[in-house]
């Protein structure tokens, strides 16, 4: 009965364990992540055309702390991405060596589509320009970023980022299913990080001793039909 | 009677999956009560310092490197080891080649024990350098590396990338407890990390069909009106 009473207890959270992790296993991580909602866009760099000196872009600065030479998906231009020591990213022409004013709406939106992949169109481009704008399924990221949604079934968005029109991140429903499937599973329904968690902490080792009583249950059960396998047809 | 059919299945499958029900309940006891904060050696290693990049600091221009320009995915310039490197990826892997001449920069034993104690923010002190030519159990898919071990309590070992420097895994004896218990939790028994091979939906199946009639056998049992002998 032990057995039972401990089950009723623990047998929701079981339920819900077993279901978000057969989901988790059941469709491809690379699936999850989306890999064929956007194409691997990395223009190869341009070394054959005439750049700015790098020696000639840092002369006066003393902000950089990295520098990287990049061609951009959507026009093919070559430009100097100048990183600072708060990780605040900013593009240069590499011809003419002069600054690239910020993205506009509609800019984002025709880099969001070289990067794209799948079969639908842009819902909606826009600026989350504070931390606090930040959704959840993006935590931790930084602004300013842009949130560019598509129309497809999948509900694909793609993150970019402000200041070096890269692809930050994306998300979709997949993903979302399987980030909510992770909260189940980890029993933080709030920040879905916390694997260390006082709930998780309590009801593992139920579930141990659950799996426990039944394994013995049902071991004892085998044993006892095959020792006399007539004497009653209860289980 | 259809209770009792219920019953059985719960039972059969449950012999058969039984094991790694037990498995999967003591790895999640285990992932619970493990310190993440020490499996992932937090607090092991300094944040890279940030050193200014100067105009003095780049003798030799992309250009002048001598690369097939169809060839090169991405360019970068960046301090490794405090020396100012390009960063090159090509189909043929990546490359480093110092920014004042364009020579090579290797990331040879004296590099990365030098990388080691930049990086290393424990109490020990370094006791020996490995190079691992490819992926090891505790690097994964990170290619050639450098481990860096120190005697520290904790058993840390810090891995650096042979081509590029970059520190690609802090492992402790936390990890490397986790990480037995994430390979009975994924059933993969070779890379630990995929949790998408059959063997593991199957089981995943067969511990959803337990636990799901379980779960329903429990609430018909607890009804007052009894049709399953018990």
């Amino acid at each position: 009965m032990g057995h039972r009473w401990l089950a009723l207890f623990v047998g929701l959270q079981l339920v819900a364990w077993t279901a978000s992790g057969l989901y988790m296993t059941a469709v491809d991580i690379d699936v999850i992540h989306g890999d064929a909602l956007v194409r691997n866009v990395a223009p190869p760099v341009r070394l054959d055309r005439p750049l700015v000196p790098i020696a000639e872009v840092l002369r006066g600065r003393d902000d950089v702390v990295a520098l990287h030479l990049r061609t951009l998906p959507d026009d093919g231009r070559a430009v100097y991405e100048l990183v600072d020591a708060e990780g605040r990213r900013s593009l240069l022409d590499a011809a003419t060596a002069t600054v690239l004013p910020p993205f506009t709406a509609d800019r984002v939106r025709a880099l969001a589509e070289a990067y794209y992949a799948g079969r639908g169109r842009v819902a909606e481009v826009r600026l989350l320009a504070s931390d606090a704008e930040i959704p959840r399924e993006v935590r931790g990221r930084r602004a300013p970023l842009w949130r560019v949604e598509f129309d497809d079934w999948l509900e694909t968005t793609l993150y970019v980022d402000a200041g070096s029109g890269r692809l930050a991140t994306r998300r979709h429903r997949l993903w979302r299913w399987f980030d909510f499937a992770w909260s189940l599973h980890i029993m933080d329904y709030r920040e879905r990080e916390d694997v260390n968690n006082g709930l998780l902490r309590t009801v593992t080792p139920l579930a141990v001793l659950t799996a426990s009583c039944g394994a013995w249950l049902v071991f004892y059960s085998f044993a006892f039909l095959r020792r006399r396998p007539r004497a009653q047809g209860v289980s | 009677m259809k209770l009792l059919v219920l019953r059985k299945l719960h039972r059969w499958v449950a012999l058969v999956v039984g094991l790694q029900l037990l498995a999967w309940s003591v790895s999640g006891v285990v992932f619970a009560w493990l310190d993440h904060h020490g499996v992932d050696g937090e607090g092991l290693v300094a944040a890279p310092v940030s050193r200014t990049l100067g105009s003095g600091d780049v003798g030799v221009e992309p250009a002048a490197l001598g690369l097939d320009p169809a060839q090169v995915g991405a360019l970068s310039l960046q301090a490794v080891n405090g020396h100012w490197v390009y960063r090159i990826e090509t189909a043929r892997g990546v490359e480093l080649r110092r920014a004042q001449d364009g020579a090579p920069y290797r990331i040879d034993a004296t590099v990365a024990r030098e990388l080691a104690a930049a990086a290393y923010r424990g109490d020990g002190r370094l006791s020996t350098m490995h190079f691992h030519d490819g992926a090891t159990v505790e690097t994964r898919t990170a290619g050639a590396t450098w481990q860096a071990q120190f005697d520290d309590a904790t058993g840390t070992s810090l891995y650096f990338s042979a081509d590029d420097g970059a520190l690609v895994a802090v492992r402790t004896d936390a990890w490397r407890l986790k990480d037995v218990f994430w390979m009975l939790h994924t059933m993969d028994y070779r890379g630990r990390d995929d949790f998408n091979h059959p063997l593991v939906v199957v089981a995943a199946v067969a511990a959803l069909w337990v636990a799901g009639t379980g779960l329903w056998l429990l609430v018909r049992v607890f009804r007052p009106r009894r049709d399953v002998p018990s």
